[in-house]
């Protein structure tokens, strides 16, 4: 059964349907929800809550082929208003670990994936919104656009500084002397 | 040292290494919440409660009377009509014509409160007209004697004077997402687009919301620009007969018109014209204000998320790029095209895109149409543009600064002759709508 069809039973109210659905989509809105949070609960909360809109607003989605970007945007925005709400206490709170490293993975490539997640940290979280849905679910900035409801420009801009910010961490660290074991510069 | 390819190339395989997705273990959790959930039963959504008036409307068939009588009874109509346009006319002050050039009124715009807030450019001065939060979105009629707005974080659209007196709502439940927003060229009606329905909803609230356009369902389009806050540019001039909008149609994807009076839409530019990618979120399309031509900004296929800004005729014919402008190697990207009142100018949101991956986002561009002149509005640092609209009488143009600007959410105002620009100490996320009046000379 397509997706499509899947999509029809589940706004019928066919919650197996919406499982399959929900299960194959989950695991890439958990980690686009903490990139652009930056704090795995924070994430939960709204994976959840994007999920449980979803199940509860998909009578109302016309065509069932846009269900993919559509909780897509439900997740952002689920995102984006758990921010607003965590912004007015500003609490910075446990950073999803990065991965470890592969033994081929160990050197450059590497370090610029702790200076990316650097970079990203300094972000807005509207700014890493647009990074993470252009880059990361690979969404062209014309969806990008819809799914924020701002303008393409806005979508180009944002993602103009958040680019400029990586780009300058990046070439700070290559003008950094790199720090050896022991606290001491090579 | 860094790998020499640039950090945008990289950013897919970064992102994926930093979060490392994986099924979440509250995945069962979800699914528990799920099944304690209700799903909204269809018709709570709006687009299934709102009148379709529109299409079921049919034409009451009158009695037969005889001819002579008819006559009479016509003739009498027409004198009473005429009488009441002369009275009429007599009492109300003139309005200026919904197209072209007008006086400068008051500006309003939503300030970052969610307040409406009217200023007057020649002295700076503003006031709060409707306070509290949550309201977006305020444009003048094109008449300049109502002002529409949304209220509620968008789920009410609301009509009032145009100093916020006589705020009246126009809906009777709660919106959904509200696409384009704007008013009929007459001021009669506002118009909001819900899912892909054009919906006109009488500002007197003497007529039940009436869909003007519906999407046929099977066809994906969009209407043009959705993120314009002045609707009344989709209508064509001088007698708002038809709309744009980019969709398949029977010469593939591209931009139409479509009479709203029914009818087969009219392709105007479609990728038979160009090798370009159609989307439907185009950044913009606009009718000149003659009604004769059309500018719009559509992506080459080479480079899809960037857009030249052309010019053509209605019906296609006499299509060129806007401007000359280029830098070999780099990409150029113009969008959000919008004519001046006269015509005679266009003015464009235009970023260079350098192959090392420096974007250079310029301030905004006026073109004048005959010559390909260009003035770039001043040299200070902006960062694409959340909306800009021209003055009435075309002499300048008030423009806010998009995110990460060094001017974000200021209101700038810029002599769209000289290209210079200056703060008028107001603050905004989105676009003002300035007040359309009769010119004093």
């Amino acid at each position: 059964m397509d997706q499509r069809d899947l999509v029809k039973r589940a706004q019928q109210g066919d919650q197996d349907a919406f499982a399959v659905l929900a299960g194959a989509a989950v695991a890439r809105l958990d980690a686009a929800a903490r990139l652009i949070l930056r704090d795995s609960e924070l994430a939960r909360d709204a994976v959840q809550d994007s999920m449980v809109r979803a199940w509860r607003d998909l009578p109302g989605l016309r065509d069932p082929d846009r269900f993919t970007p559509w909780l897509h945007r439900l997740t952002v925005n689920a995102c984006l208003d758990v921010a607003r709400r965590r912004r007015r206490r500003s609490i910075e709170v446990e950073l999803t670990p990065i991965a470890m490293p592969s033994v081929a993975d160990a050197t450059a490539e590497f370090a610029d994936r702790e200076l990316i997640d650097d970079a990203l940290r300094q972000l807005e979280p509207e700014f890493r919104a647009v990074v993470v849905l252009h880059y990361f679910l690979g969404m062209p900035l014309q969806d990008v656009a819809v799914s924020m409801r701002i303008p393409v420009g806005t979508v180009k801009s944002r993602l103009h500084r958040a680019l400029r910010t990586m780009r300058v961490t990046l070439e700070s660290a290559d003008e950094t002397p790199e720090a050896v074991p022991g606290g001491q510069f090579a | 040292m860094r790998a020499a390819r640039p950090v945008e190339s990289r950013l897919p395989e970064i992102l994926e290494g930093i979060s490392a997705p994986r099924t979440p273990d509250y995945f069962d959790d979800i699914l528990g919440q799920v099944g304690r959930t209700r799903q909204r039963p269809r018709w709570t959504f709006p687009e299934r409660w709102l009148p379709m008036t529109a299409l079921s409307e049919r034409v009451a068939t009158a009695p037969r009377i005889p001819m002579r009588m008819a006559v009479v009874l016509a003739l009498l109509l027409l004198a009473l009509a005429l009488s009441i346009v002369l009275i009429a006319g007599s009492q109300r002050p003139s309005v200026p014509a919904p197209f072209g050039v007008a006086g400068n009124g008051k500006v309003v715009f939503a300030d970052q409160s969610g307040a409406i807030v009217t200023g007057n450019v020649s002295d700076g001065t503003t006031k709060v007209i409707v306070s509290g939060s949550g309201h977006s979105r305020p444009v003048f009629s094109p008449d300049g004697t109502l002002l529409a707005y949304l209220q509620r974080g968008g789920r009410d659209i609301v009509v009032s004077d145009p100093d916020g007196l006589s705020p009246r709502v126009l809906n009777t439940n709660a919106l959904g997402t509200i696409g384009h927003f704007g008013w009929a060229p007459d001021s009669r009606s506002v118009i909001a687009v819900i899912g892909s329905d054009i919906i006109a909803f009488d500002a007197a609230r003497a007529r039940e919301p009436k869909v003007i356009v519906k999407a046929d369902g099977g066809t994906s389009f969009s209407y043009l620009d959705r993120f314009n806050n002045n609707l009344s540019d989709l209508f064509r001039p001088p007698n708002g007969d038809e709309i744009l909008f980019v969709g398949k149609g029977p010469k593939g994807m591209g931009l139409y018109r479509k009479p709203l009076a029914g009818g087969a839409p009219i392709a105007v530019v479609t990728d038979q014209d160009l090798d370009s990618t159609w989307s439907s979120n185009q950044s913009g399309a606009q009718w000149s204000p003659d009604g004769t031509k059309i500018v719009f900004s559509v992506h080459p296929a080479a480079t899809p998320d960037f857009g030249f800004a052309y010019v053509a005729n209605a019906d296609g014919t006499d299509l060129r790029r806007l401007t000359k402008f280029d830098i070999p190697d780099a990409v150029i990207d113009e969008e959000h095209a919008s004519w001046s009142p006269d015509g005679t100018r266009i003015a464009l949101a235009r970023w260079i895109n350098y192959p090392d991956g420096n974007v250079d986002p310029r301030p905004v561009v006026i073109v004048d149409v005959a010559t390909g002149h260009e003035v770039e509005a001043s040299n200070r640092e902006v960062n694409g543009y959340n909306g800009w609209s021209w003055s009435p009488d075309g002499s300048l143009i008030l423009e806010v600064p998009g995110d990460g600007s060094d001017d974000a959410a200021k209101v700038m105002q810029v002599d769209a002759g000289t290209g210079q620009a200056s703060e008028l100490g107001w603050t905004s996320p989105n676009a003002a709508s300035w007040q359309r009046t009769v010119p004093t000379n």
